[in-house]
């Protein structure tokens, strides 16, 4: 199982980068995220990538970047 | 509240950059925020503690002042940057705020607020990268557009997750409606606080932070998250926007009653735009929406307003970027332009070279009026043909006025020294309050009128303007846009609750104001408890938020000599009825809104001069401020 993102709903917020850093520490930090978004400015293209530290939330009933996405751009591909 | 009742979500310094003599030290926020909590009112407090009245904008001595919001990096919306600093326009307060990703980086560099002082020798950025802070020299930059200095400083610094914050080619050369750019498209606007950053030799602050920022109680705070989600999601108004961006759902339809209500024709000759330049501008297959690639979002902003667009065929083929909004359309109407082609153009274009839009707009307005009486002629504007309607000339006459080149080295100061100098009658229709070119309508909302006139930062529709209906205004109440009776109830509950958005760094459109209008002051509260560990109510925010305004009255007070005639809707507007369409015959007629002047000054504590009331600032424990003005001579006893 892993993390997909739709990147035709991604609007490139971010709010996936910080509740995961919540999630893994308790504090809001996107560098010390699963995710990282980074957003080119001069094209409005986002892109994400995702490392080896997520867990898929273990412990929570969904991701919380999952949970936390008001586009619904990002799911568990199982 | 004690500075150590602050358990969490404070970054927890405040940066001092002398830019003078190069001294770069810090302060502790948590005593500041423990009284104003932050974003805005940190950075009035600083300002009125710490400048002078005598202090002019372009002295070394005034302030610069980079505040993000208290939940910036952290909440819904919670995007926000205040900058502050004295006002080129008025010599008041001057504020502007602005999103995108460049206050939640700097909080996470470790830093709530940014204090620039001083000036440089020479062009100088300045390199913040958590501890290491750095004022660097920016020759390589001088001269080159927005879009070039992030794209250089992403070269120049390895990293192209640098946040940028920077002025054009118009902040160099102190117009004095010059913006500060973020993100090479979140732009804060008002005030002319990119011709203060100029005035300092300053061309940009690049940041990049890895630090963290704590939460106080886990639980609450995610309690608090999921309703504010939750709410945001239900809001019936959010979805559309994501997918069209509030502009692509309001404006396609040109029988949308907000038609009517916001938009100002020919700079004031009329407050009714036909149906069918609305329809050429705006419908879907040929229109602006036409031209939109994509919906971006601020940082962790669950609504996402923002286009991108691109314009694939035509003159202007290969013109791309972030930036077409509501006022946008307020600018095209000014001028009467519904060329979506050149709309797009011109509005990116003053983003890239750092103009302010609604700057440009209402300049370019009163130019195209001027050339239309034939105070202009083409051989004062080097063969542009300043008719109402000509796109193509704005976009030219957009870069006279940044690179202050022939006709636009007039425009570039301002609406009352360029009517000065050109004469004829033009002061009458330089439409501007307290001295900023205003595009806003007045005749007919009135309540959007009094916000704007009686701003404390010189007008713009974002200190109290509402429409009703049904928009804009208190969730759930309905009341008719263009009567005079109830608007200084509804304009002060909506300037407090943005006063309470400029100090957490939540963005409007997630709020109180308008677009997914989901959040109220209640979640607010619910969010700075969960994360910093207090216990604020929503009525001691609202409270905060009368405090935070009485700041900025107290700097007019003790800085200009702004009065009730300041506090007037722009002369045209008293005088001359919109000519067309369904409110013809509306004006702001003097008795009426003299009256509407009075109850909105008796609400506030204010006396019928618009001076504070020492009983005001006393029940909301500003005694300090009360003496300040009394010494001056600015206080109602």
């Amino acid at each position: 199982m892993k993390i997909k993102r739709n990147a035709e709903r991604c609007h490139g917020c971010r709010s996936c980068e910080i509740m995961c850093s919540f999630h893994h520490h308790g504090c809001i930090s996107p560098a010390a995220s699963s995710i990282s978004i980074k957003r080119e400015n001069a094209t409005g293209r986002v892109f994400w990538s995702v490392d080896a530290t997520c867990d898929l939330c273990k412990g929570e009933k969904e991701p919380w970047c999952e949970r936390f996405c008001a586009y619904g751009a990002l799911k568990v591909a199982r | 509240m004690r500075a150590d009742d602050i358990k969490g979500g404070l970054a927890g310094r405040i940066l001092r950059v002398d830019l003078s003599t190069g001294e770069i030290r810090s302060d502790a926020t948590a005593p500041y925020a423990s009284q104003w909590i932050g974003g805005r009112a940190i950075n009035s407090r600083i300002l009125l503690d710490e400048m002078r009245p005598e202090t002019r904008w372009s002295d070394p001595e005034n302030l610069l002042i980079f505040g993000a919001g208290a939940l910036t990096g952290i909440a819904p919306g919670g995007s926000r940057t205040s900058v502050d600093t004295k006002n080129v326009f008025s010599g008041g307060k001057g504020s502007a705020n602005v999103g995108g990703h460049f206050g939640p980086e700097l909080r996470y560099a470790g830093y709530d607020h940014l204090v620039v002082s001083g000036r440089a020798d020479a062009p100088v950025y300045l390199w913040i990268s958590n501890d290491r802070v750095e004022i660097r020299d920016a020759r390589f930059l001088w001269g080159k557009t927005t879009y070039e200095t992030e794209a250089l400083l992403h070269d120049a610094l390895g990293d192209d997750m640098v946040r940028v914050a920077c002025i054009g080619p118009a902040g160099e050369r102190q117009v004095l409606g010059s913006l500060i750019l973020v993100d090479r498209a979140k732009a804060a606007g008002g005030s002319g606080v990119g011709c203060v950053m100029g005035s300092k030799n300053l061309k940009a602050v690049a940041v990049r932070g890895t630090g963290r920022l704590g939460i106080a109680r886990p639980d609450a705070f995610t309690d608090a998250m999921a309703t504010a989600m939750r709410k945001v999601k239900e809001s019936p108004t959010t979805v559309p926007m994501q997918e069209k961006t509030l502009s692509g759902v309001a404006y396609v339809d040109p029988h949308n009653p907000s038609w009517d209500l916001l938009f100002v024709a020919r700079n004031g000759q009329d407050d009714y735009w036909e149906i069918e330049k609305r329809k050429q501008l705006m419908n879907p297959a040929t229109g602006a929406p036409r031209f939109r690639r994509k919906v971006l979002a601020c940082f962790n902003c669950p609504a996402g307003c923002m286009p991108f667009s691109e314009i694939d065929e035509g003159a202007y083929k290969g013109v791309s970027g972030e930036g077409f909004w509501v006022n946008t359309i307020m600018s095209a109407t000014m001028l009467d332009i519904a060329d979506p082609e050149a709309m797009i153009t011109a509005w990116l274009l003053m983003n890239e070279l750092g103009l302010d839009g609604d700057f440009a707009a209402g300049m370019s307005a009163w130019a195209y009026e001027c050339f239309e009486k034939g105070l202009l002629t083409e051989k004062d504007t080097d063969g542009l043909a300043l008719r109402w309607g000509n796109g193509d000339a704005l976009v030219g006459l957009v870069r006279k006025i940044a690179y202050r080149e022939g006709v636009g080295d007039l425009l570039a100061r301002g609406p009352v020294e360029a009517a000065r100098q050109l004469g004829g009658g033009s002061d009458y229709f330089a439409i501007n309050v307290k001295g900023q070119p205003s595009i806003e309508p007045f005749r007919i909302p009135k309540g959007w009128g009094l916000g704007v006139a009686t701003s404390p930062v010189a007008g713009r529709h974002l200190r109290g303007s509402l429409l009703g209906s049904g928009r804009f205004g208190p969730r759930g109440s309905v009341f008719e846009p263009q009567t005079y009776e109830d608007k200084p109830g509804y304009v002060f509950w909506q300037a407090l609750t943005k006063e309470i958005e400029d100090i957490t760094g939540i963005c409007i459109y997630v709020g109180t104001w308008s677009g997914a209008h989901a959040l109220e002051v209640s979640d607010y509260a619910a969010l700075l408890n969960g994360v910093m560990g207090t216990d604020v109510s929503e009525a001691e925010l609202m409270r905060l938020g009368k405090r935070s305004r009485a700041l900025e009255k107290t700097f007019n007070g003790l800085h200009t000599d702004m009065g009730r005639e300041d506090d007037l809707p722009p002369r045209r507007y008293r005088e001359e009825p919109v000519k067309s369409g369904p409110y013809k015959g509306e004006r702001c007629e003097p008795e009426k809104w003299g009256r509407m002047l009075d109850a909105f000054y008796e609400i506030q504590g204010l006396d019928s001069e618009g001076r504070l009331r020492r009983a005001t600032l006393d029940a909301l424990d500003m005694a300090d401020e009360a003496e300040k003005l009394a010494e001056a001579g600015k206080l109602a006893e």
